[in-house]
């Protein structure tokens, strides 16, 4: 087998298997992979799909992987991916039900343990980034209004109950505040995205830290939840002076006003493309790709971040799925961290800084059937 | 009769011995065909029990970790720190239902009297009408109304109420959007329809004469109905009661669009955000396979609302069959009467008016004007009652087809749905992109996969199913009659009957999508299989009595023409029955045609049109449920298309079915 | 249950008004498609011997035990208050009775010295020589006239025979040609109850039985229908052996050759029906005929 995908493919199989020869001991640290990596990017700038992809997970990052497979349509391939939360996208992958689920925290100790219980190796693979906003819906009250990391896990933990509250009044001079009662919402459901925010809470309130805690979900103390980023969205529209955590495109989708969040330099800033970024700029990426860019260092840096991953079986055959369909998964993440950062940026997510992306696509290469490296293109 | 060739005989002895060695009457085929049905009866006996089995095993570890009282009882259920007490879950169950009863069972029984009893005959068959209407629209497209017209519309009526009936335990506090209450009253609004009509078929039932005798001894209209009507119906009322409590408790995709989902506690008011066991099934499975602890703690769920279930089913039938059998004994005592007068024999025993319950007139009031005082604003509350069921109905009808034919275009039924979220234009403005780019992504797309998805999911599990559900019913008719065995499969419908589909969608997830089987792990044969599991005993249970209603005289005349039993079946039987079998066969695809549940956990996510029911398939419910679960009003106006179209094939299903009903030549 | 309320009586000046368009018999013998289903024995019938009948409904004993010889082209009539297992017994006689679920029979029934009621006996074959005709008339609803009177040739196969010529003679046995024959193709159920009972009649002679057993035939049926089918019984027994249950006295003087009383499951006796109707010897069926009891 090995031998006739050397003779079909060519040189770009012969890259892959160099980069999978290289990367298999060291994923991170060798600048063959990088070369490697950058050479066959290019050569594959338009691979070609056989079947279809079916994954799910993470809400956060579902409108950029529904654009890419929109996107990809034209070359044949048939992608699905439901918005099911990251924790349903983790549970995914374990199970074997997806063929790569998404999650907006790497996966922790556990779960990878759990996951790699049937499938051998899974790899977190970092996509792109994007911010947890603090979305409200008070009339009067215009995007920006400015609140720090204790006043947020305050109002969460149902301690800061009305807008007008000297916690929230003292931050912001010259806005005029209703004394109307603050709602909470909340993810119903086991969030990466929540993860990403209370991590936010947690650095900065002992009491949050001590008491619910962070995790994809925890004890509420107050506030009503809803399903996915949409579910949460929706809640926060019809819900006069709610508060609630979206990604920022579906802030935007839905016309949220946000909040500035004050960040570690004591900067409170808006979330944008530029603000996101830099949260990655300072990040150290630790070999097995499992990072996060919450609370990161940097004057103008949002402090609300989130990377989104992939999580995929490094084997993808011995994990179950047909030689096809790991191929269709290795072209359609290739073209994610290449033109799709592109595209990622049109939605208002943040691309990965290059550093990064040239792990990502190392541990894209990777990729594995039954011990072989996939030839991306046919 | 092959036998003409034969020479001529010697005597008439020899000659018919001569006939019966060679006439073929295709006899030795009956015990084989009476053994294939035996053994589909006793599929479903296996297939309940593997069912059950499966059940049990998997949901062993959480009884085992909690025990069973701390399971049902403990409120304490918080997935990411691995503790299951499914209190929370029983108690929002529990509320929901009592709430969907409290509502549902006044204003149904009010519309039962209305039509049976008070409004003008022209009346009647419309009300009774749209109350059928509404039997048939899907519980995903009640959802969609609750949750994006009916909850934001009734919230600040909600928050009036709390605040001013504070001081009474539960209610006050602030008004969640999704809420116990919210859910309870859409479940009101979809049990009426069920209630109603078992009222309506009670009520209808009540004999002439002691509706007159009241009447003649001077009973106002509505001292009557106290008096007879309702009395006499009472068994049917709270039988088709409970029947509705049934259908609430295993209510699941309306009400996880509604409720909220919070599982760690049961909240403090009525208002509060909560969780049922059928909604909490729904909303976590996808979470929930990757722990095995989270995994076994809803099927545990599903075991616990399968048991309650069967329970409330059972009582329920017990109080109808008892309606119906005070029914037949009348009948048989009338006739008796009958045939005693008309021997010319004095009836034995009392007397035919001394059986008509003496009505029990008011006595405290005393004078004519007050007690039609009290006739005229019972009759008006009746009245209004029927008028308040059918202002939500009526409401949910326009809106479905005023939104719904809205979003309907041509394009709507030739384009697939894309992935892409209509997120593009907005994040271009921010970004003061250009707006060109970004028109690519702003189109939704239509629902014709959806559409395709629907009819391959439901057309395969018809195709497989309705002959199986038809030919247990005729083994149950023509061989089980008067044995144990017979009585054994009869109950095992019964009891599959009673199952929630949301308990056969995670059965199907567990036994078939995570095991991957046939290769893949969604795919919409599994999702056929799951909504086969549900329209099984629908068309056994519809064929039956259809089946029964063949008259004996007709297989005895086949059989002493000399006609094995097997082409009995077939040749006289089966076509004599068949409007009848259609009709059943047809209601229960349209009821499979709207079920959510079992779909999202079966079919999986897909956009693009497939043929291949060996993956994932995009269905019409499913397609709904996702639009209305998200956030952009654009796929909201998408939801309510594929509602209406959703409703208007379930529509047509059910009038072909009742045109089939009409052929029907056994009266 | 005692009761038998059915008290038709014959009202002579209707039944002489009564056209009665009756084949002749010798052109039922003379039909070519008689002896292309099967060898018929030109004069002479088929007789059906009981020996020691004993018929079952679970461990209830309806019939106890009945030695009876339904003699060759003659008609039998079968008398006895109600419950007496006189049905049971015609019942038992194609075989009809053990469809019943625990239903079954004890003895030698014999066709022509065949016994029929033997273990192996295909009850199929069985019931395609000896025809029934029910209390009810019980045409095929789904059916016209000309397939309900065609539906024993066409269920059995039986393709050596012109259905159209055999469904003509039929419905002239049944003496209901004239009735029918411009509308064969309307439904078989939107005849008269009269009507509707000579088309079963047709049906059940359709396929050439050698014996009919009728089971209170015209128990449904108005007093002019009733004597057409007297009348057709009459005819009918040039061709075949028939038996006659009824629960009318007066009919079964008019129409039985002999006639055979039952009481309490038993046979109490059969003779001449002359002898029954004026010189029984035993008293039960002398209290019987003469209504002392009922």
């Amino acid at each position: 087998m090995r031998t006739r995908t050397f003779a079909a493919f060519g040189a770009s199989a012969v890259l892959a298997l160099g980069v999978t020869a290289c990367g298999s001991d060291d994923n991170t640290d060798s600048t063959t992979a990088a070369s490697g990596a950058a050479t066959s990017t290019a050569a594959e700038s338009t691979p070609s799909f056989t079947g279809s992809i079916n994954a799910g997970g993470s809400t956060f990052a579902k409108p950029v992987y529904d654009t890419w497979g929109a996107n990809l349509k034209a070359q044949g391939l048939s992608f699905n991916y439901a918005g099911t939360g990251s924790g349903a996208g983790i549970a995914g992958v374990t199970d074997g039900t997806l063929d790569f689920g998404g999650s907006d925290s790497a996966t922790d100790d556990d779960e990878l343990k759990a996951a790699e219980k049937k499938n051998g190796d899974v790899l977190n693979i970092p996509m792109f980034f994007g911010a947890v906003t603090a979305s409200y819906n008070v009339e009067g009250v215009k995007t920006g209004l400015k609140l720090d990391g204790e006043t947020l896990a305050n109002i969460f933990l149902g301690d800061v109950t009305t807008w007008n509250d000297k916690q929230i009044a003292d931050q912001n001079p010259g806005v005029t505040l209703p004394s109307s009662k603050i709602t909470v919402v909340h993810r119903s459901d086991e969030s990466g995205t929540t993860k990403a925010f209370l991590s936010y809470l947690g650095a900065y309130s002992k009491k949050w830290e001590d008491g619910p805690g962070v995790d994809k979900s925890v004890k509420w103390p107050t506030g009503t939840g809803a399903k996915g980023n949409d579910g949460v969205a929706a809640a926060i529209k019809q819900t006069p002076n709610s508060i609630g955590y979206v990604e920022q495109a579906y802030a935007l989708n839905n016309d949220f006003t946000y909040a500035s969040l004050k960040n570690k330099a004591g900067n409170y800033v808006d979330p944008t493309l530029e603000s996101v970024s830099a949260a990655g700029d300072s990040v150290e990426v630790p070999a097995d790709l499992r990072f996060a860019i919450g609370n990161a260092e940097g004057d103008q840096t949002y402090p609300d971040a989130s990377a989104t991953f992939v999580v995929v079986a490094k084997d993808l055959c011995k994990a179950g799925k047909t030689e096809a369909v790991a191929k269709d998964i290795k072209g359609f993440l290739t073209y994610g961290l290449a033109a799709g950062q592109d595209e990622a940026k049109k939605l208002a997510y943040a691309p990965l800084p290059d550093s990064v992306k040239t792990k990502a696509q190392a541990a894209v290469d990777s990729l594995e059937c039954n011990g072989a490296p996939i030839a991306a293109t046919r | 009769m092959e036998s003409s060739t034969v020479k001529a005989p010697t005597d008439a002895g020899a000659r018919l011995r001569d006939h019966l060695a060679r006439t073929k009457t295709g006899s030795w085929l009956d015990p084989w065909v009476k053994g294939a049905l035996t053994a589909l009866a006793g599929l479903i006996f296996v297939l309940l029990a593997y069912f059950l089995i499966k059940l049990f095993v998997e949901a062993r570890p959480v009884f085992a970790a909690y025990g069973v009282l701390d399971f049902v009882f403990k409120v304490d259920w918080l997935p990411s720190q691995d503790t299951y007490g499914a209190g929370a879950l029983v108690a929002g169950t529990v509320i929901t239902s009592i709430v969907a009863l409290i509502i549902g069972v006044p204003v149904a029984v009010a519309t039962a009297l209305f039509v049976t009893e008070l409004a003008p005959v022209k009346l009647r068959g419309l009300i009774s009408g749209t109350l059928e209407l509404l039997a048939a629209v899907p519980s995903v497209v009640y959802g969609l109304w609750g949750f994006l017209f009916l909850a934001p519309k009734i919230k600040g009526i909600e928050q009036w109420f709390a605040d001013t009936f504070s001081f009474i335990p539960f209610i006050g506090g602030e008004v969640s959007a999704a809420n116990y209450f919210i859910t309870g009253l859409i479940l009101a609004i979809m049990i009426i329809p069920i209630v109603s009509a078992i009222s309506r078929e009670v009520m209808a039932t009540v004999p002439a004469d002691q509706k007159e005798a009241a009447l003649a001894l001077g009973a106002t209209r509505w001292e009557m109905i106290r008096s007879t009507v309702l009395p006499y119906s009472r068994a049917g009322i709270v039988g088709g009661s409970m029947l509705g409590l049934g259908r609430a408790l295993g209510e699941t995709i309306a009400v996880a669009i509604l409720i909220g989902g919070a599982t760690s506690g049961v909240g403090d008011s009525l208002f509060s955000q909560g969780s049922t066991l059928a909604s909490v099934i729904a909303l976590e499975f996808q979470e929930a396979t990757a722990s095995p602890e989270h995994r076994a703690a809803l099927i545990g769920a599903g075991l616990l609302l399968f048991a309650v279930t069967l329970v409330i089913n059972a009582v329920a039938r017990g109080y109808i069959s008892r309606a119906e059998s005070r029914l037949v004994r009348a009948e048989k005592d009338a006739k008796k009467a009958a045939a005693a007068s008309a021997a010319g024999e004095a009836p034995k025993g009392p007397s035919l008016m001394s059986r008509v319950p003496r009505p029990h007139l008011p006595e405290l009031v005393t004078s004519l004007s007050g007690r039609k005082r009290v006739d005229s604003i019972a009759r008006g509350s009746v009245g209004f009652l029927t008028g308040v069921a059918l202002l939500p109905l009526v409401a949910l009808l326009a809106f479905l087809v005023i939104r719904g034919g809205g979003a309907i275009s041509w394009d709507f039924f030739t384009t697939d749905p894309t992935g892409a979220a209509g997120a593009v234009s907005n994040a271009n403005r921010f970004l003061g992109g250009d707006a060109a780019a970004s028109t690519a992504g702003q189109d939704l797309g239509g629902i014709r996969s959806a559409i395709v998805g629907s009819l391959e999911v439901v057309g395969l599990a018809a195709v497989v199913v309705v002959p199986i559900g038809i030919a247990v019913a005729v083994y149950l008719v023509e061989y089980g009659q008067g044995t144990w065995f017979g009585g054994f499969v009869r109950y095992l419908v019964d009891v599959m009957t009673g199952v929630p589909s949301v308990v056969f969608g995670l059965f199907v997830y567990i036994s078939l999508v995570v095991s991957q089987v046939g290769g893949v792990p969604f795919a919409g044969w599994k999702a056929s299989v799951a909504l086969g599991l549900l329209m099984l005993p629908i068309v056994i249970n519809s064929s039956l009595p259809v089946l029964r209603l063949v008259p004996s005289a007709l297989r005895e005349a086949a059989l002493a023409l000399g006609v094995p039993r097997w082409k009995v079946i077939l040749r006289i039987v089966l076509p004599t029955a068949l409007p009848g079998l259609v009709t059943g066969a047809l209601l229960a695809i349209a009821r499979a045609a709207g079920e959510t549940a079992p779909i999202i956990f079966t079919a999986g996510v897909a956009t693009a049109l497939v043929g291949d029911p060996n993956g994932p398939l995009n269905t019409l419910p499913a397609q709904i449920y996702a639009d209305v679960t998200a956030s952009s009003s654009a796929q909201h106006d998408r939801a309510w298309g594929a509602a209406l179209t959703l409703v208007v094939l379930i529509l047509l299903l059910s009038l072909v079915a009742r045109l089939a009903q009409r052929r029907s030549r056994i009266s | 249950m005692s009761t038998d309320p059915q008290t038709p009586t014959r009202d002579t000046s209707i039944a002489d008004g009564v056209e009665t368009p009756l084949q002749t018999p010798a052109s039922i013998a003379a039909d070519p498609a008689t002896k292309a289903a099967r060898p018929a024995v030109t004069g002479t019938g088929h007789e059906v011997t009981l020996k020691n009948v004993k018929s079952f409904y679970g461990d209830n004993m309806a019939v106890k035990g009945v030695d009876l010889e339904y003699r060759a082209n003659q008609v039998t009539a079968m008398i006895g208050p109600s419950g007496c297992g006189k049905s049971t017994l015609l019942r038992s006689i194609n075989r009809m009775h053990e469809e019943i679920p625990g239903a079954r029979v004890e003895g030698e029934i014999l066709l022509d010295g065949v016994d029929i009621n033997a273990t192996g006996t295909d009850v199929v074959a069985i019931r395609r020589m000896i025809g029934m005709v029910f209390q009810r008339p019980n045409p095929f609803p789904t059916m016209s006239i000309r397939e309900n009177v065609a539906a024993g040739l066409k269920f059995n196969k039986v393709k050596d025979v012109d259905h159209d010529e055999r469904v003509e003679w039929a419905l002239r046995g049944a003496g209901l040609w004239d009735e029918v024959k411009d509308r064969l193709n309307a439904p078989g159920v939107g005849l008269s109850g009269g009507q509707q009972q000579r088309l079963c009649i047709a049906r059940t002679i359709a396929i050439k039985p050698d014996v009919i057993l009728m089971d209170e035939p015209c128990s449904a049926l108005d007093p002019i229908a009733t004597l057409k089918v007297e009348e057709l019984i009459q005819e009918l027994k040039q061709e075949f052996t028939i038996v006659l249950v009824t629960h009318n006295m007066q009919q079964a003087a008019r129409v039985g050759d002999r006639t055979a009383f039952m009481y309490l499951g038993d046979l109490v006796e059969v003779d001449e029906t002359s002898k029954i109707f004026t010189n029984p010897s035993d008293t039960r069926t002398e209290e019987y005929v003469s209504g002392k009891f009922s």
